[in-house]
């Protein structure tokens, strides 16, 4: 379990490259600072891209979790 | 832009990056500031021309489009022959086939991936970032096309040397 509570748990398994990126950024928009999102992926695409993104929004990556068959990329909105 | 709405993205905030109707043309577009709460570094715009109209190619250009704007790149995408008349008005979501690369052992894998319509992706990408979509000027005369003939995901008409412009000291990607 990750040790930060989770506000909203977005299940994009299955969603094609860059779906489950695009859906992270929808949720850090419209969320509050401080508040972390789980992002479920089974796109490969979102092992680069999640973090890359991140960075570059300057959000804050907490935790990147292998799942059976998916990846938990847990984010907290940090501005 | 639609027809009646000049000036506003999806979200109905004002986009500076519309080109005014009717009027003179701005040659380097300013950043939107309601996207900086995405990604606020200054970037070096992207420039796609997009040439094919098949599905494949408009995927692969859409989600560039989508990829750049997300990372806080302007991006500016120009439509010129084959590319334009997949934006008509009512015929985007159209079958506009495979580019001729396609075997006919790829063209179902490609048909069956699960992603999202590449109108969809350009929708994203507009909604998330600063991505202006212009039309060809020489390509809308040889189709006899005007604006209220495209999708209203395209901004405006231009020639090349606004393009080339906008496009400034980014890349050009010619797909």
């Amino acid at each position: 379990m990750s040790a930060v509570q989770v506000e909203k748990t977005i299940d994009a398994r299955g969603m094609a490259c860059p779906g489950p990126l695009m859906n992270l950024i929808g949720a850090i928009r419209q969320g509050q600072v401080g508040q972390a999102f789980d992002v479920l992926s089974s796109d490969a695409g979102s092992k680069t891209d999640i973090p890359a993104w991140v960075a570059k929004a300057k959000q804050e990556l907490v935790e990147v979790r292998e799942d059976e068959g998916f990846t938990h990329f847990v984010v907290r909105k940090a501005r | 832009m639609p027809d009646g709405t000049p000036g506003t993205g999806l979200d109905g905030r004002l986009r500076p990056s519309a080109p005014l109707r009717g009027g003179p043309q701005p040659l380097l577009r300013l950043c939107d500031p309601a996207k900086t709460q995405v990604v606020d570094e200054q970037e070096k715009p992207i420039s796609l021309v997009l040439f094919s109209g098949t599905d494949d190619k408009l995927n692969a250009a859409a989600v560039l489009t989508v990829g750049a704007a997300a990372m806080g790149r302007p991006v500016n995408v120009f439509l010129q022959y084959y590319a334009l008349d997949a934006f008509r008005s009512g015929h985007v979501t159209a079958d506009h086939a495979l580019s001729s690369e396609a075997t006919a052992a790829q063209a179902p894998v490609v048909r069956a991936h699960p992603g999202q319509h590449w109108s969809e992706l350009f929708k994203q990408a507009k909604d998330v970032g600063e991505v202006n979509i212009q039309a060809c000027a020489l390509s809308m005369e040889m189709f006899h096309l005007k604006q209220a003939d495209l999708d209203p995901m395209v901004d405006g008409t231009e020639g090349v040397a606004a393009f080339m412009a906008s496009a400034s000291d980014g890349q050009v990607v010619f797909i």
